[in-house]
């Protein structure tokens, strides 16, 4: 249900600036519905068309290997679809595009009208020769230090050359897809890291993008991991929402006090949790780490539903009642859903965002939030095992390209003021902000409606007044739950 | 052959005069695509207004639940409060119709939910009324309303809420939605044959029956013409205007349904114009059946009177076809394109949803219809022969 906003770590492209390869010859193409093979895939009902494409591994060695990229075709309700279809980028980067196919009925359902949707899994990502590592689902029982052992391992142990699997060729790789099926351009939808990959693909090959959507955006110049402030100041806004609500600011009057004290003694080290685990009613016990804490509560933010259980979670918490936190803390591993590519994660992150953290970035992450830099404190090490060459940074370039910019005021990872940075680079970009939506506005309210009304119309401007209609979800104020 | 064309040419020219005849034919070229195209205009508008369709619905006690109020309005549901009611006001108000459902708080509820009880929400409905899609959006709400809460408890208990699915049933459903429009589309096509009977009814009835009651049959008879001659001109002259109307009428509807946006309510037509021209080519066979069919019971009729209300009885058979076989539910099976009517909206339907369709089916198609339209003309040259036929003793 909620494994997109759950599981969409931005992070940040480095878009290099591309090659645009000039693609004249686009052969006639064979009807979608009939390119590939009929296919199921879990989350969704109807049969779908699945298409596998060949890339070179490396673009510097076209004849060298290549890698098998999976592709996800919903071919449009109307026979004689429109020429130009709506390309799907997951999130991550890690996630797959065939693991987000009921935002199909949920997003794209009036888009789908018109256009074939086409969902793609990045290189390294879902039935792209995923590159994962399968033990860690299950690893709630071992100790920080265990854990980073197991992913250490995993990493030294990818067989995939991990230096190609990058946001250019990413990028590259959507422009293959793009001639394999036969159109002369797409519209883009990136959603969280899609929407970086989507603007690297719209620079690089600007003739071939009609319209760009991106929905909780990240900027070229944003660093993955440098996102400290952001949550802290998510955080403040569901405190602040609470502080507004009657019935909350009664029921939790020392919120803020509450998370401090909280905060400082699980970074003392000073709790240790016996539980029965919420799923299995396996008992265990352990010190909790900072960084599971501190990351639950993050991910927490990702939606406004989740945020409203916040302060129920900390104040029982602070009663010395763990048992919500830790059903909290688990909630996501307890569904058998697609994971991370967590090795596709780092590749893409260990060359485009760790190289350009500075000592001062590190510094100021560090003070900025009770994150206390956990990811720029983790990655290095990881990186460190995966080595792969740093790719050189530069400016985002000037994109014409009709964009809509979507975003959730209480999005802890791509808030606002990270559209409005893009913005500055894209002279055709209107942006569209949801008043009390965390990470992910187009599967809410209106959102689907004004998918469709922009693709229609990529010129026009869309009047988004209809996304502050979303109301905030109601606070969860007692172990009965949210107010009725 | 030149007696033959005589008769032909007589027999158009007549019915070209008839004014009541061209009218008929008219009528049914065009009322048929209008109907379909108004009716499913109507489910287009419907369902593309669904932000701002009305469905709304009564609620008493609504004051108890803020936050379902709230999700019953972002799915575009319109909440109606009112004060509380006795069962046969709900009773009356669902006869209205104007609402899909009334949702009845009782004052228990609030007690119930804080302490985790059930607590119950009365959800009324007149299932005779046609609203289901706008119960199941209400009925949804509810739905999912009921499982986050059940989601937040069992997390405030520190149970993960995974224990509430101990199965996860993953439905896969076959169809396209392009096999799926087509049965729809496929059941409303095949009216359009049922039509082909009434096309030269005017004529086979006026030519044969009508001739012979004006006693002009007989003067026919006395020329030098063989009574196969003499059918043949009629039953091709019947072929021609139904030939005429149904080519129109399939163009008609063709167009209405190019035009539409059918994508709108998850259909489609993917009929392209030359798979059109091949249908209308296998379906004239029809045509010159329906002819021969409806001359042969007018001539087996003893008067006009008679030979119109066999005729009419006659025009329910295809309509037999089209309304039982949907209603089975079949697979397309080979038997299907042995009878008449029935082939053509099976070949139709089979085209519309963008399958590969034999040969045979075409040839079995055409073929059936052309032998039993022989047969009929056999059968009624043989009549024509017995002067206690001509004379009508």
């Amino acid at each position: 249900m909620k494994h997109w906003m759950r599981i969409s770590l931005p992070i940040i492209a480095v878009g290099t600036q591309l090659l645009s390869g000039a693609a004249q010859a686009d052969g006639p193409a064979t009807p979608i519905s009939k390119q590939g093979e009929s296919c199921h895939l879990p989350n969704y009902e109807e049969p779908l068309r699945c298409v596998r494409i060949n890339v070179p591994v490396d673009y510097a060695a076209p004849a060298g290997d290549s890698i098998s990229l999976h592709v996800t075709v919903a071919p449009a309700f109307r026979e004689t679809a429109k020429a130009d279809p709506l390309f799907v980028l997951a999130g991550g980067p890690g996630q797959a595009g065939s693991g987000i196919v009921f935002l199909l009925d949920r997003a794209f359902k009036k888009v789908r009208a018109t256009r074939d949707i086409v969902l793609i899994d990045q290189r390294g990502t879902g039935k792209s020769g995923k590159l994962d590592c399968d033990d860690l689902r299950d690893s709630e029982t071992v100790t920080e230090a265990e854990q980073e052992a197991l992913i250490s391992n995993c990493l030294r142990n990818l067989k995939a050359p991990v230096q190609h699997y990058n946001t250019a060729n990413a990028a590259r790789d959507l422009d293959e897809v793009r001639k394999a099926l036969g159109y002369a351009e797409v519209n883009v939808w990136g959603g969280s890291y899609g929407t970086r990959l989507g603007q690297a693909y719209a620079r690089a090959f600007p003739d071939r993008v009609r319209a760009l959507i991106i929905d909780g955006v990240a900027p070229k110049e944003q660093l993955l991991g440098e996102w400290g402030a952001d949550a802290q100041h998510s955080l403040e806004a569901a405190f602040a929402h609470c502080e507004q609500d009657p019935v909350c600011e009664k029921t939790y009057p020392t919120l803020r006090a509450d998370f401090r004290m909280l905060a400082d003694n699980v970074e003392a080290g000073a709790v240790t949790l016996s539980f029965n685990h919420p799923r299995t009613a396996k008992p265990l016990s352990f010190v909790l780490p900072y960084s599971s804490f501190s990351e639950t509560i993050r991910m927490m933010l990702y939606s406004a539903e989740m945020s409203a259980r916040l302060p129920f979670l900390i104040t029982e918490s602070s009663h010395g009642n763990w048992k919500p936190f830790i059903a909290q803390m688990y909630a996501s591993s307890d569904w058998s859903s697609d994971s991370m590519a967590i090795g596709l994660t780092l590749s893409v992150v260990c060359a485009e965002d760790m190289p350009r953290i500075t000592p001062e970035v590190l510094a100021a992450e560090q003070t900025a939030s009770f994150l206390h830099g956990l990811q720029l404190k983790q990655w290095p090490r990881w990186c460190a095992v995966l080595n792969v060459p740093a790719i050189p940074y530069s400016e985002p370039t000037p994109l014409a390209t009709p964009t809509l910019l979507l975003s959730g005021a209480l999005d802890p990872v791509t808030p606002p003021h990270r559209a409005e940075t893009a913005l500055k680079s894209l002279s055709a970009g209107q942006h569209l902000v949801a008043a009390n939506v965390g990470h992910g506005v187009s599967h809410l309210g209106c959102g689907p409606k004004l998918l469709r009304e922009f693709l229609d119309a990529p010129t026009e401007k869309i009047d988004g007044q209809c996304l502050n209609d979303i109301p905030l979800p109601p606070f969860v104020i007692n172990v009965a739950g949210p107010a009725p | 052959m030149s007696r033959f064309t005589t008769i032909w040419r007589k027999e158009v020219t007549d019915t070209l005069r008839d004014k009541r005849s061209l009218m008929m034919l008219a009528l049914f070229v065009f009322i048929y695509p209008l109907i379909m195209w108004s009716t499913l205009n109507n489910v287009i508008s419907k369902s593309t207004k669904a932000d701002r369709e009305t469905n709304e619905v009564i609620v008493i006690g609504g004051s108890q639940a803020p936050t379902l109020m709230q999700q019953l309005k972002q799915q575009g549901i319109t909440v109606l409060d009112h004060d509380d009611m006795d069962e046969p006001a709900i009773t009356a108000l669902l006869k209205e119709r104007k609402q899909a459902a009334v949702i009845r708080i009782p004052e228990s509820f609030s007690k119930d939910y804080q302490d985790l009880r059930p607590a119950t929400i009365e959800l009324w409905s007149d299932s005779a009324a046609d609203q289901r899609s706008k119960l199941e959006r209400v009925t949804q709400v509810l739905n999912s309303y009921g499982i986050s809460i059940a989601q937040a408890r069992l997390l405030a208990h520190g149970v993960s809420p995974a224990v509430l699915r101990p199965v996860q049933v993953q439905e896969y459903d076959t169809a396209t939605s392009a096999s799926r429009s087509g049965k729809i589309i496929g059941a409303i096509f095949g009216i359009f044959f049922v039509a082909t009977f009434y096309f030269c009814l005017n004529l086979a009835i006026d030519t044969t029956a009508g001739e012979r009651e004006r006693k002009s049959l007989e003067i026919l008879l006395a020329q030098p013409v063989k009574p196969l001659e003499l059918i043949a001109g009629k039953w091709l002259a019947g072929a021609l205007i139904c030939a005429v109307g149904l080519g129109l009428e399939l163009s008609v509807g063709h167009f209405v349904l190019k035009s539409m946006p059918l994508e709108e309510i998850s259909l489609s037509w993917r009929l392209g114009l030359p798979s059109l021209l091949l249908l209308i080519g296998t379906a004239l066979p029809l045509c010159l059946f329906a002819s021969a069919f409806e001359i042969a019971l007018a001539m087996n009729s003893k008067s006009f009177k008679e030979a119109q209300t066999a005729v009419s009885f006659a025009l329910l058979l295809p309509l037999i076809p089209v309304i039982v076989v949907p209603m089975l539910d079949l697979n397309t099976q080979s038997w299907m394109y042995a009878i008449p009517v029935l082939a053509e909206q099976t070949l139709m339907l089979e085209l519309a949803k963008g399958n590969a369709v034999p040969a045979t089916a075409f040839l079995t198609t055409a073929g059936v219809s052309l032998a039993l339209a022989l047969i009929c003309v056999g059968f009624a040259s043989w009549k024509l022969k017995s002067e206690k036929f001509v004379l009508g003793v």
